[in-house]
């Protein structure tokens, strides 16, 4: 017998030795709100220490190039999603690096991209989370590389809570890799102090758009 | 003095001794747990639905145990259509051994690893080093661990037992350019220097699973650093490394789950990155691992899941709340165990693993205080587990289900216990016994030194509380 087979035919033998009377289920379990809460996905992200802007959808180019000057942001790292295609068309950014061919740029992605811009496909209100699906024209790096990422998302892309979240995915089948980002990387590993930017960015910037 | 070891047993009381004898470590400890006990509580406002929730992840769990094999065979179902290769294997030396035949067939050079304890368990840094390879622990937390060779104290903050002007040492002697600084926030920014080569470089990413769905086939990883995310993104080979018993059986699953980990180990709602890995880079995309992983690790786990009362272990979501609650592992920190796991779940899943012979003593350092027990998110009845363990650990019974039951039997031990029932279950023995002990008190001979080395020595009282009791209502007669 193969290790698999022998491991599965010890748990059948448990099981069928020794059956298990199930752990009774809550009797009460959560409701999903019918609508996302908007005040909770601001004020869940700023308490994670992300900046949120919220305004329509196409005041955030003029937003963004006002604050870029005001930080000196010159180096842009995009995808090819719609975010990428209106910050370019936008034409402010003074350099605009469409990151695309991983083997011949995954080095200055690492040593020299200072901000990356990419749209996230939703979010859960509830918990001020980010969802982020990997796709050809979004690669999964850009939003975990560059020390400072403008996220663009849209209000009514927005889920309720996880469990909303949870039902469309099942129903509509998982990308290969789906991240949920609420906030700025962190960490406490050292004596419980907070510090930001522990391996992702350390500032994280969402445009929250009607 | 903190490596892990096979064989907790030996020399527990020395560890003992010595980890209550550390000031330091006793104060680091006592901070560190303060406060992610009062963040868990702010966490969870509501007594009522905390309940509520701990039913619902128990129930969960459980759910997903009474399936387990057929879970399992979906989950490699699901996984091997999305594209992940899966792998079982029965032993920790097997797990070991599939691993180290997976870099060998990438021709991995630089190997990183995102924080897992499953590899912790099954010694993996080391099978690594033994076959020529090294492997860089990339958590900030398990990398100062890591560089100072020792081992974590903490199954959530692996270097809780450090301070910062310690780290801050450490960092100054090892990292070259690296002056001494005691600022956080610097100290971070150096540790994210040198891993960001590490990642950039590295051609093999090693990473945990804290919960994989059946449904979808997908890996799902929590954390808060990103070095999850680099570790399973980055590298070119991807490979997660998972004990068979974190299968869940849906995506609906998770959310529920979700509320209580985070908040239970670190008091937060949810953690900055939830990872949900559901095969390798696809032709159209532009970056992610070329080839995903898993293997699955038994490991003792059927064992304990043969036995109908022990297979609620398996139900554990490794937050640590735990450790965090017990006044014991407070005051001893996690080296003294001596276990990957310490504290409470340590208490129960060591003795299983390596048999109550070398694990048992384990189960003594326990006030029974049942703290562990209340705070556990998917409602593991700890301390009834521990007592049980107790109770096979003396066990003569041969049916027993643990290995090195009836171990920690000593003759005169149960010659006291006998003698205790005896007296005890003869109501005039009893009273005879108790007359005598009472007042022939100062006659007793003294207690052994293991007792008053640490307490105050006992006497009996100048009555029994029976005749305490009698005279007692004869006053207060009306
Ligand atoms: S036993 Fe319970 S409290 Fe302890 S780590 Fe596991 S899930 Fe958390």
């Amino acid at each position: 017998m193969k290790p698999r087979d022998r491991i599965l035919s010890r748990l059948r033998h448990g099981r069928a030795a020794s059956p298990a009377t199930p752990y009774p289920a809550p009797e009460t379990t959560a409701v999903t709100p019918s609508a996302p809460n908007i005040d909770s996905m601001v004020s869940a992200l700023e308490a994670a220490h992300a900046q949120v802007f919220r305004m329509a959808e196409a005041d955030w180019p003029d937003h963004l190039a006002s604050l870029a000057t005001e930080r000196n942001w010159q180096q842009w790292w995009v995808g090819r999603d719609e975010a990428a295609a209106t910050w370019q068309a936008h034409g402010s950014a003074p350099s605009v690096t469409v990151f695309e061919d991983w083997d011949g740029q995954k080095a200055a992605l690492f040593d020299s991209a200072p901000i990356s811009l990419s749209q996230a496909q939703g979010g859960i209100a509830d918990t001020g989370t980010l969802i982020v699906e990997s796709r050809p024209e979004a690669p999964r790096t850009l939003s975990l590389v560059p020390p400072v990422h403008v996220v663009i998302v849209r209000e009514d892309s927005l889920f309720p809570d996880m469990p909303a979240a949870m039902v469309f995915y099942s129903r509509h089948g998982m990308p290969t890799n789906l991240i949920f980002i609420s906030g700025p990387s962190k960490t406490a590993d050292i004596q419980q102090t907070m510090a930001y930017g522990a391996h992702g960015p350390r500032e994280l910037i969402v445009y929250l758009c009607r | 003095m903190s490596g892990f070891t096979d064989h907790p047993d030996q020399d527990f009381g020395v560890r003992i001794h010595d980890a209550l004898g550390d000031a330091e470590l006793r104060e680091s400890f006592h901070g560190a747990m303060t406060f992610l006990r009062d963040k868990r509580r702010a966490q969870f406002p509501d007594a009522d639905a905390l309940e509520t929730l701990r039913d619902s992840g128990a129930a969960i769990r459980d759910r997903a145990l009474a399936q387990l094999p057929d879970l399992l065979e979906q989950l490699e179902d699901r996984c091997r259509h999305n594209g992940i290769q899966v792998h079982w294997a029965e032993t920790a030396d097997d797990a070991n051994r599939i691993i180290t035949g997976l870099i060998r067939a990438v021709n991995g050079q630089r190997i990183v690893k995102g924080k897992s304890m499953a590899t912790e368990e099954i010694g993996l840094n080391t099978a690594l080093e033994d076959a020529g390879f090294t492997c860089l622990e990339s958590d900030m937390g398990e990398y100062i661990v890591q560089q100072a060779h020792e081992t974590p104290s903490h199954i959530i903050m692996p270097a809780i037992h450090r301070n910062k002007a310690s780290i801050a040492r450490q960092f100054a002697e090892q990292i070259p350019d690296t002056p001494y600084t005691e600022d956080v926030d610097e100290l971070i920014g150096t540790g994210r220097r040198v891993l960001r080569r590490a990642f950039a470089e590295a051609d093999v990413g090693i990473s945990g699973v804290n919960f994989a769905i059946a449904e979808t086939g997908t890996l799902c990883l929590v954390e808060n650093e990103g070095n999850g995310r680099m570790s399973t993104t980055v590298p070119d080979t991807h490979i997660a490394v998972m004990g068979i018993e974190k299968v869940i059986e849906k995506l609906a699953d998770l959310p529920d789950l979700m509320r209580l980990l985070p908040r239970s180990a670190t008091g937060q709602a949810i953690t900055t990155y939830v990872n949900m890995i559901s095969g390798p880079r696809r032709e159209d995309e532009c970056d992610g691992p070329r080839q995903v992983h898993l293997v699955l690790i038994d490991n003792g786990r059927s064992r304990i899941y043969a036995d109908r009362q022990l297979r609620a272990t398996l139900r554990c979501i490794r937050c640590g709340a735990c450790m965090n609650h017990c006044p014991v592992y407070e005051r001893l920190g996690g080296h003294a165990y001596g276990t990957v796991y310490p504290g409470p779940i340590g208490q129960v899943v060591m003795p299983q693993l390596f048999g109550l012979d070398h694990a048992g003593k384990l189960t003594q350092a326990c006030s029974l205080n049942g703290a562990c027990g209340e705070v556990c998110p998917v409602r593991i009845p700890l301390p009834d587990l521990i007592r049980r363990l107790r109770h096979e650990g003396v066990s003569a019974d041969p049916a027993s289900p643990v290995r090195g039951h009836g171990r920690q039997r000593r003759v005169s031990e149960a010659l006291i216990w006998r003698a205790w029932q005896w007296i005890h279950t003869r109501p005039a023995v009893y009273r005879l016994v108790t007359r005598a002990a009472t007042r022939a008190r100062r006659l007793l001979p003294p207690l052994p030194r293991a007792w008053t080395r640490h307490r105050a020595p006992l006497e009996p009282a100048e009555r029994s509380f029976q005749e305490w009791v009698r005279h007692h209502k004869k006053d207060h007669r009306p």
